[in-house]
């Protein structure tokens, strides 16, 4: 039963959740002609489906699981920390090559070796700690999101493919991948925003796609300069023979490991530099951090509810994604060398956003500017590269996306769809529940005791005073500035009186309110599975100190 | 006995949470069901306390701490969450209780159960915390909810909520300090001795300092009395206060109606002081603030870090002052009220003060009959309160009530004793002896006064509120007697029973207080000293005043009247939030926007059709970011740099 039926799926989770969006595109695209209740069921179940996997990747990950083969200790660490790993060739070719060998009694032999040749580019996909909290949050905000929109079957398959673009970001082991799926992923959000939304998305998408195309052809330049430069470079007994390596972690674990050295020591760190600024303004412009956040806000406050939930929740975080996967590890000394720098501008950038989002009298134009000032913090947090600040981002960047999520499915929706259902006259809910539930959302992304947002501000700042007071001192005046925001905010209550509230609206809120809960009182179990990944970006010496306590289990281990 | 214990704490901690969960069911289930449900969840966490106290008992008398649950463990802290339970904290669970089952007796309908069953797991939560973390979440989480109480259907505006965040970021101020000092560690356990006495004393004292003001802030005294309603000030006027302050406890303008003085000043449009009465708390939740939530748990912050408070002398020494004004100021408030309500207020909030001198004292005796006598008086002043919401409800009337409030006010005068005890130690504090008086002398100075002048001027504010105290209380009930002689008394019922059993056994209790919590005997009532004879004459006073119909009310009124108004133009807090903090950032917050909009966005527009000007047309694709464009120029860049890298290598 184990063997036949769970460890195929188990053994391929991230592989599943990848493909069954695509297969649930296709079966949409067939099912069109059997009308909008095929399609409905069709998506329900792809929907349900990808939550289960994604629940059961969460659980099934062990953060602790040490590598089986001397080989990969060698090389990636005593550590599994990508697991569910599948690899197929797709570019590039292994050849026989000819070695010639001298034996002990000097004869000459020549043996046939295979030898990867040329650009390795593979579809590989797995995860660790850190990119399965992305996946499951991003296929439960899709999911949250599509079940909103159900009328055509153009955007039915929009949302699957959407999804597919977005798990394949966060599970991709390749850098084509990666970059393939993240330009994906706006292609479909342009698609769904050209759909609905108000009358000034025509001016807001191109602004958005721009920005982030703009990004990701800077990602792809520097990650293919990357791939080049550690190629060529790195020491290798027949140079013409040298496969370009595109698999994440074997270049994170060969930069890491110094595998350059001699005379392309030096010119590996000149041309390092470069390759660093391309992937930090690749990565840092989609964030959309203040003063350069126009285009994002229009976007937001534009956009149909249901991309705002995955345009705040998700997408606006692969930059931060982006950073973890890329940045950090492989340049380590370049971002503590510059790490006064970035927290001192990104801890102004959240103070400006957050004082914006201060002066803004909707509900969108806030959501959206705070959006932009919690993503600036949580980056701030991560350069600070202590083990507490990049946990801290992390926890920030999921508790966003609960509250974000939730609060923005609260709001009442300009869509015709939605006002239609009104004009029914289902069963409306009473004001009081969504003036909770508004409130509770508020209090979560504030940081009230037990709800998500406040692990994130309890860990932050111990991150934050090692690394400098000031950086410490923006974040905090950020996050009072955001409080006090939302209290005020709180007293202008949206305007309900042509929306319903519906028994699958009491679903979404009842999870997402659930999550944001257990969170908040439980967030060990995040942090177990995601801390042995955070601690491999640390640099060598804060690595081994971060290690040195007793409390953790990870040290055990190493 | 470690399962029984485990149960028990279960109990303590899990009947607040199931009576909040069920108080959500409020309007399904009967109303009666709810109250009958909440009071057998505070019974049981009082028979839990009490099992606590006697099963969980060390040896040393040392606090017994539990661990229940590991919340977060990093490589460099860790946070545990926990029970830490004395005697000091049976004795607090204990107060809550007691007062909760007197305030859900007569809970009025109009106000959400839910709301009191959580400010009652907050209060839980911060007495037994077992670090400070826990016991931050339990400290905000009883103010919010307790403001909540106050909130009035429609309105947006919390009156107490937002000036209580005051408090929380002195109080969070000071664990950070705290945190950033004692190893990353949030335990109180990590407070020994050598490590306090490690710190430099200027940190022990900004420690202090930060608690205080946090303190200061909960339990209302002088000057962020804030939280005791005011009217509505400039800002509320021009629509940008943080609230519109009810007046329900600071009081109205003194002047009886009919007066010509109170005609004048109802006339004047701009006067703001009138009353408000439809603004007000109802009784039941002014107890529970006063005498459950806040005072209580403000003063117990206060104990759990007495460490610091006995090394910072500097700190202790402002208390004392801050504590002294607060208790004269409220007893004066107190004789210019019209209501019990408010009387009975004042007068709490002015207990409070005579506490925090009495934690100022050096003798630990000193500290401990203090906070007997205040929790004495917290019971106290809950039946009096509650007996109050019933009045008001017409079940009493006429001579009866009469007669319950006089035995009130004597209940009340209980008291005495504990004052006087209290009054006696800052007695010997202000004229010590000789060889101490020298050192105290050169050892402290406050605002350029010796700590010695000081106590003595404390002596003379405990006389002078002494005075005020039993004055308005007798002034209270002679002008409540007025006010029920003009009305019918048709319903003659008798006060329950159970009025008459408490209000005994707090006389009792007074008298045991006066004896520093010890039955060796009948208290000496000649060992009154200063105190009784300055009561004597402040019910004299109110006797003759107020016994008869005669002008002489009115003229106090106009003496009085200038000082209550100054004391309760606390507005100026009101006003000064809003124009150095409110307003401010408003006015920043929408002149970034502007910048932010016309500025940078035009500056960037601009720049833009400039630039594409100033390439000509054939350069507009790539201006406008066609996707052609972006995609060769990708393209080229990687051809670059591939021969960038070759050139480079060669």
């Amino acid at each position: 039963m184990w063997d036949t039926l769970v460890r195929p799926i188990h053994d391929h989770l991230p592989l599943w959740l990848l493909l069954l969006p695509i297969l649930g595109a296709v079966i949409v695209g067939v099912a069109k002609q059997a009308g909008a209740e095929a399609i409905r069921r069709t998506m329900q179940v792809n929907l349900c489906l990808s939550v289960a996997l994604s629940v059961w990747l969460v659980v099934a990950y062990e953060p602790l699981k040490p590598v089986d083969s001397a080989e990969q200790v060698a090389l990636l660490g005593p550590i599994e920390r990508f697991q569910f790993r599948d690899s197929f060739a797709w570019v590039g070719e292994t050849r026989i090559a000819l070695l010639e060998r001298t034996r002990r009694n000097g004869d000459r032999q020549v043996v046939k070796v295979p030898i990867r040749w040329g650009p390795d580019i593979r579809c590989e996909v797995g995860v660790d700690g850190i990119s399965i909290w992305f996946v499951a949050l991003s296929v439960l905000l899709v999911a949250v999101a599509a079940s909103s929109d159900f009328r055509l079957p153009t955007s039915s398959a929009a949302w699957l493919w959407l999804q597919a673009s977005l798990v394949g970001t966060f599970v991709s082991l390749d850098v084509v991948l990666f970059v393939v799926c993240w330009v994906s992923t706006l292609l479909a959000v342009a698609w769904l925003m050209g759909q609905a939304g108000d009358s000034q998305r025509h001016d807001a998408t191109p602004r958005l796609l721009k920005r982030c195309w703009w990004g990701g052809w800077l990602v792809m330049l520097g990650l293919g300069g990357l791939v080049l430069a550690f190629g060529w470079l790195r020491p290798f007994p027949n140079r013409m023979e040298t496969p370009l390596i595109f698999s994440i972690p074997e270049l994170m674990a060969g930069i890491r490991q110094g595998a350059i050295s001699g005379e392309s020591a030096l010119l590996w760190v000149s041309v390092n530099n470069w390759l660093f600024w391309l992937l930090v303004v690749g990565f840092t412009g989609p964030l959309w951090l203040a003063p350069f956040h126009h285009g994002f806000v229009a976007a937001f406050a534009s956009a149909p509810r249901g991309v705002a939930i995955v345009l705040a929740g998700v997408l606006l975080k692969v930059g931060v994604y982006g950073w973890l996967r890329f940045v950090l590890p492989l340049f380590p000394e370049l971002v503590r060398q510059h790490g006064d720098g970035f927290t001192t501008l990104l801890g102004l950038s959240s103070l400006f956003a957050a004082v914006l989002a201060f002066g803004a009298s909707d509900w969108r134009r806030r959501i959206a500017l705070a959006t932009c000032s919690s993503v600036g913090l949580s980056l701030l947090g991560m350069t600070t590269l202590t083990l507490e600040g990049l946990t801290g981002g992390v926890l920030r960047l999921l508790s966003h996306g609960l509250t974000a999520g939730l609060l923005v499915w609260l709001l009442p929706s300009e869509e015709p769809s939605l006002a239609r259902r009104a004009s029914e006259g289902s069963d409306a809910m009473t004001p009081r529940w969504r003036v909770g539930l508004v409130r509770f959302a508020l209090f979560a992304w504030i940081g009230l005791p037990g709800l998500s947002g406040f692990v994130a501000e309890f860990v932050t700042p111990f991150g934050l005073f090692q690394h400098e007071f000031n950086a410490a001192a923006l974040s905090l005046a950020t996050s009072g500035v955001i409080a006090w925001m939302w209290v005020r905010a709180e007293r202008d209550r949206p305007d309900w009186s042509h929306t319903v509230w519906s028994p699958r609206d009491t679903f979404v809120a009842a999870v997402l309110v659930t999550l944001n809960i257990g969170l908040g009182v439980a967030p060990q179990f995040v942090v177990d599975r995601m801390q042995p990944s955070l601690l491999s970006l640390l640099p060598m010496d804060r690595e081994t100190s971060a290690t040195s306590s007793e409390t953790l289990p990870v040290a055990e281990v190493r | 006995m470690d399962t029984l214990r485990t149960f028990m704490i279960g109990a303590l901690v899990g009947a607040p949470l199931l009576a909040w969960g069920l108080s959500w069911l409020e309007g399904q289930l009967s109303r009666q069901v709810l109250l009958n449900v909440a009071r057998g969840a505070v019974i049981v966490a009082l028979l839990s306390g009490c099992g606590l106290s006697f099963a969980a008992r060390s040896p040393d008398s040392s606090p017994v701490e539990f661990a229940i649950m590991s919340w977060l463990r990093m490589p460099g802290f860790g946070v545990t969450l926990g029970v830490r339970f004395d005697g000091f904290a049976f004795v607090q669970t204990t107060l809550v209780s007691v007062v909760l089952l007197l305030v859900l007796s007569a809970w009025p309908a109009e106000v959400a159960l839910r709301w009191l069953m959580l400010a009652w797991f907050g209060v839980t939560l911060a007495i037994m915390a077992g670090n400070l973390g826990q016991m931050f979440v339990g400290w905000t989480l009883s103010a919010w909810a307790s403001s909540e109480l106050a909130r009035k259907p429609g309105n947006n505006l919390r009156p107490v909520w937002l000036v209580q965040r005051v408090s929380d970021f002195a109080l969070l101020a000071g664990i950070g300090i705290v945190w950033m000092h004692f190893n990353s560690s949030l335990e109180f356990a990590a407070w020994t001795p050598a490590a306090i006495g490690a710190l430099r004393p200027e940190l022990i004292e900004s420690i202090a300092l930060c608690v205080l003001i946090g303190v200061i802030g909960r339990c209302a005294q002088l000057p962020l009395t804030i939280w005791l309603e005011t009217e509505v000030g400039f800002a509320a006027q021009t629509g940008n206060s943080m609230m519109k302050l009810s007046d329900v406890m600071v009081g109205v303008w003194n002047v009886p109606d009919g007066h010509q003085v109170a005609k004048r000043l109802k006339s004047d449009p701009a006067n703001r002081w009138h009353s408000a009465d439809e603004d007000s708390v109802s009784p039941p939740v002014l107890a529970w603030w006063l005498c459950a939530a806040y005072l209580p748990v403000g003063l117990g912050l206060l104990f759990r870090f007495e460490p610091f408070f006995v090394v910072a002398s500097h700190t202790r020494l402002l208390m004392v002052a801050v504590g002294a004004f607060t208790l004269l100021m409220c007893s004066m408030n107190a004789a210019s009220q019209n209501t019990w309500s408010q009387v009975l207020g004042q007068l709490t909030v002015g207990q409070c003060g005579l506490v925090f001198v009495a934690l100022g004292l050096e003798h630990r005796h000193g500290q401990a009959s203090a906070l007997l006598l205040f929790w004495w008086q917290s019971v106290i002043l809950t039946v009096l309160l509650v007996a109050n919401s019933e009045f008001r409800r017409s079940q009493f009337s006429g001579q009866r009530r009469s007669a319950v409030l006089l035995i009130a006010v004597l209940c009340l005068a209980s008291g005495l004793w504990g004052r006087q005890a209290v009054s006696n130690l800052v007695w010997e504090q202000a004229w010590p002896a000789e060889s101490v008086a020298g050192s105290a002398e050169t050892a402290s100075l406050v605002f350029g006064a010796t700590a010695s002048r000081l106590w003595r001027i404390v002596v003379g504010l405990v006389c002078v509120s002494e005075l005020l105290v039993s004055f308005s209380v007798l002034r209270a009930w002679f002008h409540d007697r007025r006010q029920q002689s003009q009305q019918d008394s048709e319903r003659l019922d008798s006060p329950p029973w159970g009025l008459w059993l408490t209000v005994t056994a707090m006389s009792l209790g007074g008298l045991w207080i006066g004896n520093e919590g010890k039955f060796t005997g009948p208290p000496n009532l000649f060992q009154l000293g200063n105190l009784l004879p300055l009561s004597a004459a402040g019910m004299v006073l109110a006797w003759w005043m107020y016994s008869k119909p005669s002008s002489l009310p009115e003229k106090f009124s106009a003496v009085m009247g200038p000082f209550a108004r100054l004391s309760r133009n606390r507005f100026y807090w009101d006003d000064l939030y809003f124009l150095l903090i409110v307003h401010p950032a408003k006015v920043s917050g929408e002149w970034l926007r502007w910048f932010d909009e016309r500025v940078l966005g035009n500056g960037v527009r601009t720049l833009r059709s400039r630039l594409l000007h100033s390439l000509g047309e054939s350069a507009e694709p790539l201006v406008a970011g066609s996707a052609m464009i972006g995609a060769l120029t990708t393209l080229s860049s990687v051809a670059v740099l591939a021969w960038m890298l070759l050139w480079l290598r060669s």
